[in-house]
């Protein structure tokens, strides 16, 4: 039988649990009803520009540009989004099983190599032999709009110089607060959507020519593609340990009725055996 | 030539961070990179590339800008959409409204 004072101590440390869990679930709703409103007020940008860059496409058909070409998948660049923490249920190792076994198979045929983001990402693949390009871990949470372009600017060039023939990227998108969406992109070559509206309109003028426009509009999709899905993973990140630490508090709550019931049985327990042991004494001591 | 012109344009400014504005105006002036272009409503279609300047839209009585740092708008006979990135400075007295 368990002592008293083993139960009791395990409650405290149990509620004392409970408490911190509590506290990191209400710190994460908080951030991502803040990260939640940076993403769906950019949702207006996603549904259309996707669409303008195919009009534009459509009409500039016959114009190449070196981020539209298609090449041969010899050579892949692979980011892998998580986050820096960990506390937050299956988010992280969901994304990473999926993002490996993805690029398991196509080093078959190709070479890989990876940027990585979030301290999670960093660890889990030390153990597997890809080579690394840029690692971005520990500040994760902080990276500025700055740095997420300079690794736009990163990929494009790799991209436009040969150095890769395509960019895929692995993230989890935020799709509702109870389940994130493990979404694997590919960024280049860039693949416009075809568009049947702007078949139907007139043809439009350009302002500068075709080839200037293309020449900025095509990384500015790219660069905000890549802000973008750091958005949703970090939406996600969010709503993610908000369900993991919620969670965990009803289960300490679970825990601690268990412990509490257990304690009290042995604490009447006691009690009546004490009486006893009182009574018979008293009896013993009666009969004499 | 048609005789249906519209008599206003829906103008929209999308920027990654936010719908920026969304409403019917009488009149755009948006700046290229080869200068200002004013767009009225049945703007023959063009596709523009946008410097860094003022977007100034203009109601039924009052104007209202702000400026914006390079992008992209479409113009059509009833529309412009326009994508686009806040100045830096604008960015900042928005997020403090």
């Amino acid at each position: 039988m368990p002592a008293l004072i083993d139960l009791r101590k395990r409650i405290r440390s149990v509620k004392n649990t409970q408490q911190i869990t509590q506290a990191m679930k209400t710190v994460a709703t908080a951030k991502l009803k803040k990260v939640q409103r940076t993403v769906i007020e950019a949702r207006p940008y996603w549904h259309s520009y996707p669409n303008f860059l195919s009009e534009a496409a459509f009409w500039a058909a016959r114009y190449e540009h070196p981020l539209l070409m298609k090449r041969e998948e010899k050579r892949i660049e692979g980011v892998i989004i998580t986050s820096d923490k960990g506390l937050c249920g299956a988010f992280n190792s969901n994304l990473l099983e999926k993002a490996l076994s993805f690029f398991e198979e196509k080093a078959k045929q190709s070479d890989i190599r990876l940027v990585l983001i979030g301290k999670k990402a960093v660890t889990f693949f030390k153990k597997h032999p890809f080579p690394l390009d840029r690692t971005y871990s520990g500040k994760v949470e902080k990276l500025t709009p700055e740095e997420l372009k300079d690794l736009a600017q990163f990929l494009l060039q790799l991209y436009t110089f040969s150095k890769t023939d395509g960019v895929y990227v692995v993230y989890n998108e935020f799709k509702s607060i109870l389940s994130p969406r493990i979404t694997i992109a590919k960024i280049l070559p860039i693949e416009i959507p075809e568009n049947k509206e702007a078949q139907e309109r007139l043809t439009p003028d350009w302002e500068p020519e075709a080839g200037p426009i293309f020449n900025t509009l095509l990384p500015l999709y790219v660069e905000n593609q890549i802000s973008h899905s750091f958005f949703e993973s970090s939406a996600a990140e969010h709503a993610a340990r908000m369900m993991a630490m919620d969670n965990a508090t009803q289960n300490a709550e679970d825990l601690i009725s268990d412990l509490t019931l257990v304690l009290n049985k042995i604490r009447q327990a006691s009690i009546t055996k004490e009486l006893l042991e009182i009574m018979t004494a008293v009896e013993a001591l009666a009969k004499r | 030539m048609s005789i249906n012109l519209p008599l206003s344009l829906q103008l929209r400014v999308i920027t990654p961070r936010k719908l920026l504005v969304d409403r019917d105006v009488k009149a755009v002036f948006l700046p290229g990179l080869e200068g200002y272009i004013g767009v009225f409503p049945g703007h023959r279609p063009l596709l523009v590339a946008l410097g860094k300047g003022a977007i100034t839209y203009r109601l039924n009585q009052k104007e209202e800008k702000f400026s914006v740092e390079g992008g992209f708008a479409e113009i059509l006979p009833e529309k412009v959409i326009v994508f686009t990135k806040l100045s830096k400075n604008e960015a900042d007295r928005s997020n403090e409204r």
